[in-house]
């Protein structure tokens, strides 16, 4: 049997971008500004990790002005949503995992 | 930055729960119930003075009722007449026009606050489920109007013209979906059961209790009651919506 932990996909397991990815889920559209108050992180910081994210294909980075204010909006592609899904999964797997050595181990102690 | 690095028990838990409380916040930011409640209630509210003009049923209507002891009525009485009612072309044309501006109206307000906020929104389902209710509404009024029983389609459930409250009532549900709120969905539930228990059909009610209605107006207690719990639904909303922020 494969341990859960293989499955974890290194771009999307990481606190930050798992991140940008629930909101941009449940968002289906989400403002750069939305995001870094959200997450409380630097403009940089966050553009670092979209970065990654639109490398990967996992979200869609979109350009425009609001009047005269230019704006940033985020979407999630159908390849981000299925790591967001694959990732959560992953995570389930490997909680009940700890949760069931940690109790195996209760019981031989 | 860096890649934050937490103990290898606890971190997918706490990446759970980070991503659950992320969404949560997101859906903090995109609800906004408290405009089409106030809109909705603004609308039935101002539907009364459209009920009064035109030609109004209880104008032709001439039914009797034989009573039975202690005046509780048991039947139609002789030379009854069939009524039904059914209101006029003025209140139809109304509720058509007033129903489908608001949802036009709240799916404006649901794009422009997302833009402000920058957080988009699900309200799609929620306006198609809207203007689907102003079809039925068309549609009941038809078969009312032109069926002339009260007993062959689910109007008879909503007595005295008020099928556009099981319209508002019904399109409420897909609200409380868009928006994940149980206690909007609590509130369209109670609202539904209110419509089709002819709830707001009070004016037998009021005329218990000495406040008879005349005839002509009996509709304006009725709207106005329903008009009022959509506000007060939506004042409700718009204050919890405070308290959270």
């Amino acid at each position: 049997m494969t341990h859960p932990a293989n499955g974890l996909d290194d771009v999307v397991h990481q606190r930050v971008r798992l991140g940008i990815l629930a909101i941009a889920q449940e968002a289906r559209r989400v403002e750069f500004g939305f995001l870094r108050t959200t997450l409380e992180l630097t403009a940089g910081n966050l553009s670092q990790h979209l970065a990654v994210l639109e490398k990967a294909g996992l979200v869609e980075i979109e350009k425009g002005y609001a009047g005269k204010r230019g704006r940033t909006w985020i979407h999630l592609t159908p390849a981000g949503k299925h790591a967001l899904h694959s990732e959560i999964t992953q995570l389930k797997h490997l909680i009940n995992q700890i949760e069931h050595t940690t109790t195996a181990a209760g019981e031989l102690t | 930055m860096t890649d934050e690095h937490v103990p290898a028990a606890e971190s997918p838990r706490q990446l759970l729960l980070g991503t659950r409380e992320l969404t949560r916040q997101v859906r903090r930011a995109q609800r906004g119930a408290w405009f089409p409640l106030v809109l909705l209630g603004l609308v039935v509210a101002g539907a009364a003075p459209f009920y009064r003009v035109g030609p109004h049923p209880h104008a032709t209507c001439t039914a009797t009722v034989t009573r039975g002891p202690g005046g509780i009525p048991a039947g139609p009485g002789p030379g009854a007449v069939k009524c039904f009612i059914a209101f006029g072309w003025p209140a139809f044309i109304y509720w058509a026009v007033a129903l489908a501006a608001a949802y036009a109206v709240i799916a404006g307000f649901y794009v422009l606050r997302a833009r402000r906020r920058g957080v988009g929104a699900r309200i799609r389902p929620y306006v198609i489920a809207g203007i689907a209710g102003v079809m039925l509404v068309a549609v009941l009024w038809l078969a009312q109007r032109y069926l002339g029983s009260q007993t062959r389609y689910p109007s008879a459930l909503v007595v005295h013209g008020l099928n556009p409250l099981l319209a508002i009532g019904l399109a409420l549900f897909v609200l409380a979906w868009v928006e994940h709120s149980w206690a909007l969905l609590v509130f369209a539930a109670a609202n539904l059961a209110a419509v089709l228990t002819n709830f707001y059909d009070i004016d037998g009610l009021l005329r218990d209790h000495g406040w008879a209605v005349p005839m002509a107006w009996t509709f304006v207690p009725r709207l106005w009651l329903a008009a009022a719990v959509l506000l007060l639904a939506g004042a409700a909303s718009a204050a919890a919506g405070r308290l959270r922020t």
